[in-house]
């Protein structure tokens, strides 16, 4: 049997590198000097500096918006929230942060149909089993609500704000380490720090202030809650 | 009799890339051998990195292409508390990742990229729940500028 000839189609004769990655190939070992950092102390010509930083846990020093109050990852809003994260209480838990930071915000007081034309409400209304929350100034607020004049005698609206669950609805209730009292009446103008529990057992920590935004006429003086954080404590 | 039958075909011959090195910058030479940088030159470097934390000084400490560095500085005047400051724990693995030779104005530089793992803590004192200490740790990726003949 006789094998056919072999016909080249073609050759080919293309460098593997292109000239300019080639250019940059080290020589052989060698022909080169070994270098040699110079200067009798080379530490006087050294210069190191950082040109990333990555966080493995905890807290990194070098993030650009929070140097301190960063976790884990997460930029956080307080030292409290710090506090938080440290003891193992994650303040921003993603079953929950959504959810509980929609009250994050503000919102003016409002009248209630059911209550003398001169009293002025907010309210903060919490699902303890999905974690939704709102917002409200109808007299109704299921986690907290906030009166004004309070509760506590003689009711004057220069006495602050009452603030007190809803005992009507029952869903919540003031727990440690807050006092369980009947009502916690704040001075406007000043950052509170309340906890409160739900029948189902969750807990939540609400810190706000009430700001006054008109004078107490006759009519009733004006205010505005502002929530700085809802956190999920438990 | 038998009689060979030949075809002639022509195929597309794929195109396989062959994986190269990743282009150094303009002007820069590859090392013939990466000689890994000392751990104690890093161990000095973090030093003076918290010693620099929380002063003006720790601009210098960051390369320029430091990922935000301005924010980084606004950050540290507005949001850090003044009397914070940054203790370096333990530091360990260090590895060298890159090496390469650069020309700096007429000056054979040896400029390495390495990685260490830190373990830091800042620590500051907080009106209302006092004294805090707050532990991290994190990967640091350093430049090493270091002159050679």
């Amino acid at each position: 049997m006789v094998l056919a000839q072999e016909i080249i189609l073609d050759s080919d004769t293309d460098f593997v590198f292109p000239q300019d990655l080639r250019d940059r190939l080290p020589e052989p070992a060698s022909q080169r000097e070994a270098d040699t950092v110079l200067g009798s102390r080379p530490e006087e010509n050294l210069v190191i500096k950082i040109r990333d930083i990555r966080n493995v846990s905890g807290n990194n020093f070098l993030n650009q918006e929070q140097p301190v109050l960063n976790f884990n990852g997460r930029v956080l809003t307080s030292v409290d929230d710090l506090v938080l994260a440290l003891q193992g209480s994650d303040a921003n838990d993603d079953d929950n942060s959504t959810g509980l930071s929609a009250c994050v915000g503000s919102i003016n007081f409002g009248t209630s149909a059911t209550s003398p034309a001169d009293f002025r409400f907010a309210g903060i209304q919490i699902d303890p089993n999905t974690l939704s929350c709102a917002l409200r100034n109808d007299g109704k607020g299921n986690a907290l609500i906030f009166q004004n004049p309070p509760g506590t005698a003689p009711q004057l609206c220069t006495q602050g704000i009452g603030v007190f669950p809803d005992r009507l609805v029952g869903t919540f209730e003031f727990t440690a380490p807050s006092a369980v009292v009947t009502e916690v009446v704040a001075a406007t103008g000043a950052l509170t720090t309340l906890f409160v529990r739900a029948t189902n057992g969750t807990e939540v920590r609400i810190q706000f202030t009430v700001n006054q935004t008109g004078a107490c006429v006759a009519a009733g003086g004006e205010f505005q809650l502002v929530v700085s954080s809802v956190t999920k404590v438990n | 009799m038998s009689v060979a039958i030949f075809g002639y075909a022509q195929h597309m011959r794929a195109l396989s890339v062959i994986p190269t090195p990743d282009a150094l910058p303009e002007g820069a030479e590859p090392v013939a051998n990466v000689a890994p940088v000392d751990p104690g030159k890093i161990d000095s470097a973090l030093g003076k990195v918290a010693g620099a934390w929380n002063t003006e000084s720790m601009n210098e400490l960051l390369t320029d292409d430091y990922y935000d560095k301005s924010r980084f500085q606004d950050a540290m005047q507005t949001e850090v508390p003044k009397d914070a400051r940054l203790r370096m724990n333990t530091f360990g693995a260090v590895q060298t990742l890159q090496q390469m030779i650069v020309d700096d104005g007429g000056q054979r530089v040896r400029v390495s990229t390495v990685s260490a793992m830190a373990n830091t803590q800042v620590e500051f004192n907080d009106p209302k729940n006092g004294s805090l200490v707050v532990p991290g740790t994190n990967e640091l990726i350093f430049e090493v500028r270091e002159p050679v003949r």
